[in-house]
């Protein structure tokens, strides 16, 4: 069932996304104002709302950055509208400052900060684990354990934060965040989205307000610690005198393996929703007549020196484990805690961690995830990875997070350094001063609205002489294509920023826009461009437009436009496997003599490999001018 | 009882629909279930592989190494490069007879032949399908995720779970045309099922999952 066509249901169980079950969860709880920026595996719970916002009159939006998206939450709070702000984890790293700062001022109405936490980095560059900000921040961490729980904590999250006047964070992971399963649900009260602020010197952090602030704050962060003892979340199973205390999704996993028997009995479980703060009371009543006790949560010790911090206060010495049995890095797996727990029992850890499949396997090659037939990055990348080797230039290309940080890999093998959003200008910068380098940045568009205007404003203000390629597929695709300021949308609810206005605004002299499907164009522009730098020391910037294959064909299928085909002619074809190694397009692949052929299922109709054959061996299937017709309709809908 | 069926392949070869919609039926007869998914990443070609886990006593969302009793497979590759969750003594693999070559310079795939010696030798039973084929006869290019959802829709309805019409329901429509074509080789999948219960008799040792109660004493 869609989403959108659940907000009339009341009851019954359905089969959710963890994330759908988040923002159902977020509805259920009254929430008036949602904002985000996109980021995995967190965007399915605004890409939910979003579908749901005219019919339920709330207001919700993509925001520019996760930073933007806390403080437009923030204020909704503030002004008495139930809110959430949702991101990936890094994304909170953007969104730091305002977190520290709500905990001090609090809220007048519910405001949810959900984190989506990536265990075994499945698609982020670590896998950092925000309950810690709850710890830095003093603010209370709630951790579901499956999709059913998520819809219920969130709504329980909301009622919460109202209740203590104060911020609440729900840590999501991938494995909850992309699981479906059973939802029950409830009714979605009227919401309330017009909201009312009334001036207090708690929202004005100037030195001595945020003296009294902070004061407020520890007196709240007390009572949250004694009502996080009375979260309906939170219980104590079974009465064994080996007592697992588990958080989140690894309360799932603790429980089938105690229920398989394969771990003998005599276990007792205390299950957490709220690994911070740990509740004191409830711990210690599960501590009841206990001889040993081992702590299973994902990545970081947060309930680990929680426990540990309120058995010392109480004097209580007992045998205790947790880390050093069940390991710190990537996601929690039935054989880590199968593991843990009969090492625990046995004193070593057992022979065979699971019933495995022994045999030995047949080695195959990798199978990474790579640019979609008809991607615009593929000419682009293919024409500067072949410029710079012709030059034999030396230079750095610092990279940047989006589908275009896939060159790295080979063939293309273009970006050196790819640390995190808005990284590559700001590391163009940094080499520009201390290597005698070329240095490139290559950024996305939603990255370089995101955080990537403040860099290039440097370089413009220091003279750095860096060449900026902002690839500009007009949307934010890595992530599953939710729009950016550079999507042309209808201007009814959204402008059109174009990028040339911009950067053109900030100062850069040197801007081009060109079509990344015509090779010698790039090659052209790019020699220019590094002459431009060398010459006049100072920053130029080419904007490479043209459509996300993925969002073009999307819309071709919806017009009926039917795309061109393209074949090798094998009279011609001389086994260079230029096409299908060096430009690499997955369409195209090498029979066992190394002769290109195209997969029609594949194939997207591009024809940008035409401009890579040295022996003009790929041509259009059609007549040329069927094939002219259909390539100017095609571009109606792909520039 | 929890029966662990792990869906891989390719990126776009549709494992996420065909893992939804098993989910969701099942759900809707009344037995838990947990559909862990792959995004991200693993969508632009990549390499994919979803956990689907039907049962009342199910908890955690993956399926332990070395306890999928099925696992069905969209291309081959993908299903030599996760046996290691199929059970060596009552799996049962089923397989597209598909190789899709990752386009990576010079990746080298084993011949076809070798690859199937090697899912044969894991699991208990292995059935080879031509999911692709039938789906491009049938209409649809990119419908073998339908023939595999018709293949298993057969085994859990075989299995006492009541769910082949509900399955029916779901097949996407995306087009009047695309529409027929997705029943037609959704059909095909579920009439693949029949054969193979016939062929082998219904139950049989190697399988001792694959009997008519499996889901009945749940209480339904
Ligand atoms: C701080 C932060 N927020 C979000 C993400 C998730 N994320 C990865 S790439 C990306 C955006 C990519 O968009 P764009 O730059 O336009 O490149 P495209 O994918 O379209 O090529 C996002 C939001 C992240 N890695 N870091
Ligand atoms: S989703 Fe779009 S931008 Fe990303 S690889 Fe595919 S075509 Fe390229
Ligand atoms: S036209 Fe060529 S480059 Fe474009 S998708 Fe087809 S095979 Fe690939």
């Amino acid at each position: 069932m869609k989403f959108e066509d659940t907000t009339t249901l009341k009851e019954g169980s359905i089969l959710m996304l963890g994330n759908e079950a988040i923002a159902r969860g977020a509805l259920e709880g009254g929430m008036g104002l949602a904002a985000a920026y996109p980021g995995t595996p967190s965007s399915e719970i605004v890409e939910s709302l979003l579908k749901v916002k005219d019919k339920l009159g709330i207001y919700v939006e993509w925001s520019v950055n996760e930073k933007v998206a806390f403080e437009v939450s923030y204020a909704a709070a503030i002004s008495g509208v139930k809110s959430l702000v949702a991101m990936k984890h890094v994304g909170l790293n953007v969104a730091a400052d305002p977190l520290m700062s709500s905990a001090y001022t609090g809220v007048r109405e519910s405001f949810v900060i959900v984190t989506a936490d990536d265990p075994s980095m499945w698609s982020s560059q670590n896998e950092q684990d925000n309950r810690l900000y709850g710890v830095h921040a003093y603010i209370p961490v709630f951790e579901p354990s499956d999709p059913g729980e998520a819809k219920e904590l969130c709504k329980f999250a909301f009622e919460f934060s109202s209740k203590v006047k104060h911020p609440v964070i729900l840590r999501t992971t991938t494995r909850l965040s992309h699981t479906r399963g059973p939802v029950t649900l409830g009714t979605i009260p009227r919401l309330t989205t017009r909201g009312e602020f009334t001036r207090k010197k708690e929202y004005v952090l100037t030195p001595s307000n945020a003296r009294k602030d902070r004061e407020a704050m520890l007196t709240r962060w007390k009572r949250i610690m004694d009502e996080v003892n009375a979260v309906p979340f939170n219980r104590i199973e079974g009465d064994g005198k080996n007592l697992v205390i588990a958080s989140g999704i690894a309360y799932a996993y603790v429980k089938e393996i105690v229920a398989s028997g394969k771990v003998g009995d005599g276990w007792r479980i205390l299950k957490l929703s709220t690994p911070y703060p740990v509740p004191r009371k409830l711990l210690l009543k599960a501590m009841e007549g206990v001889e040993k006790v081992l702590i299973v949560e994902e990545l970081e010790p947060v309930v680990e020196k929680g426990v540990k911090a309120i058995l010392y206060e109480e004097g209580i010495t007992v045998e205790l484990h947790g880390k050093d049995l069940i390991g710190l890095p990537y996601e929690m797996s039935h054989e880590r805690v199968y593991s843990a727990l009969k090492s625990f029992t046995e004193g070593r850890r057992p022979r065979v961690l699971a019933t495995r499949n022994t045999k030995e396997s047949l080695p195959v090659p990798p199978r990474p995830p790579t640019f979609c037939p008809g991607c615009p990055y593929r000419p682009l990348f293919y024409a500067i990875r072949r410029y710079l080797n012709r030059k034999k230039l030396s230079y750095v290309a610092a990279g940047d997070i989006g589908c275009y940080a896939l060159a790295h890999n080979p063939p293309y093998n273009l970006q050196d350094v790819i640390i995190n959003m808005g990284g590559s200008i700001g590391t163009a910068n940094g080499f520009a001063h201390v290597l005698d380098s070329v240095i490139l940045a290559i950024i996305g568009d939603s990255t370089f609205f995101h955080t990537g205007i403040p860099p290039l404003v440097n370089a413009v203000w220091h003279r750095t002489p860096i060449v900026v390629i902002i690839l500009d597929n007009e949307i934010t695709a890595m992530t599953g294509h939710q729009p950016s300021p550079a999507t042309r949308g209808t201007g009814a609810t959204e402008n059109y920023i174009p990028l040339e206005s911009v950067v053109k605004g900030l100062g850069v002299n040197f801007v081009e826009v060109i079509d990344p499907f015509d090779v010698t164009q790039v090659e052209n522009t790019l020699s220019r461009a590094i002459e431009y730098t060398s010459k006049q020391r100072e920053p130029a910037v080419i904007i490479a437009r043209r459509k996300c294959a993925l969002s073009a064909l999307r819309s071709l299928r919806r017009a009926g436009i039917k795309l061109p085909l393209f074949k090798v002619d094998l009279s011609k074809c001389i086994k260079c496997g230029t096409c299908y190694n060096a430009f690499a397009c997955p369409a195209i692949y090498p029979d066992k003599e190394g002769h290109a052929h195209i997969d029609p299922g594949l194939c997207a109709g591009c024809g940008t490999c035409t401009q890579v054959c040295p022996v003009n061996a790929i041509v259009p299937v059609d007549h040329s001018d069927t094939y002219k017709l259909q390539k100017g309709l095609i571009e109606k809908f792909w520039r | 009882m929890v029966l662990n069926v792990v869906v891989v392949g390719v990126g776009g070869q549709g494992v996420l629909t065909l893992s939804k919609i098993l989910g969701a039926c099942a759900i809707e007869t009344g037995v838990k279930a947990l559909v862990a998914e792959t995004h991200g990443m693993s969508q632009r070609g990549g390499s994919v592989i979803v956990h689907v886990r039907v049962g009342n006593d199910v908890c955690a969302p993956t399926v332990p190494l070395g306890e999928a009793h099925v696992m069905v497979a969209l291309e081959m590759l993908e299903g030599v490069r996760y046996l290691n969750y199929v059970n060596p003594e009552f799996s049962l693999s089923i397989v597209n007879d598909k190789v899709l070559r990752p386009s990576i310079p010079g990746a080298k795939v084993p011949e076809k032949e070798t690859m199937l010696k090697t899912i044969k030798s894991h699991s208990a039973l292995t059935v080879v399908v031509s999911a692709s084929e039938e789906a491009i006869k049938l209409g649809n290019p990119a419908g073998a995720n339908m023939f595999m959802l018709g293949f298993l829709a057969g085994l859990l309805e075989f299995m006492g779970l009541p769910m082949q019409g509900c399955c029916t329901n779901r097949v996407p429509h995306p087009s009047a045309d695309l529409g027929k074509a997705n029943a037609a080789i959704f059909e095909r999948g579920l009439m693949e099922a029949s054969a193979l219960l016939e062929r082998i008799g219904g139950e049989v040792t190697e399988l001792p999952w694959l009997r008519k109660d499996f889901f009945k004493n749940l209480g339904f």
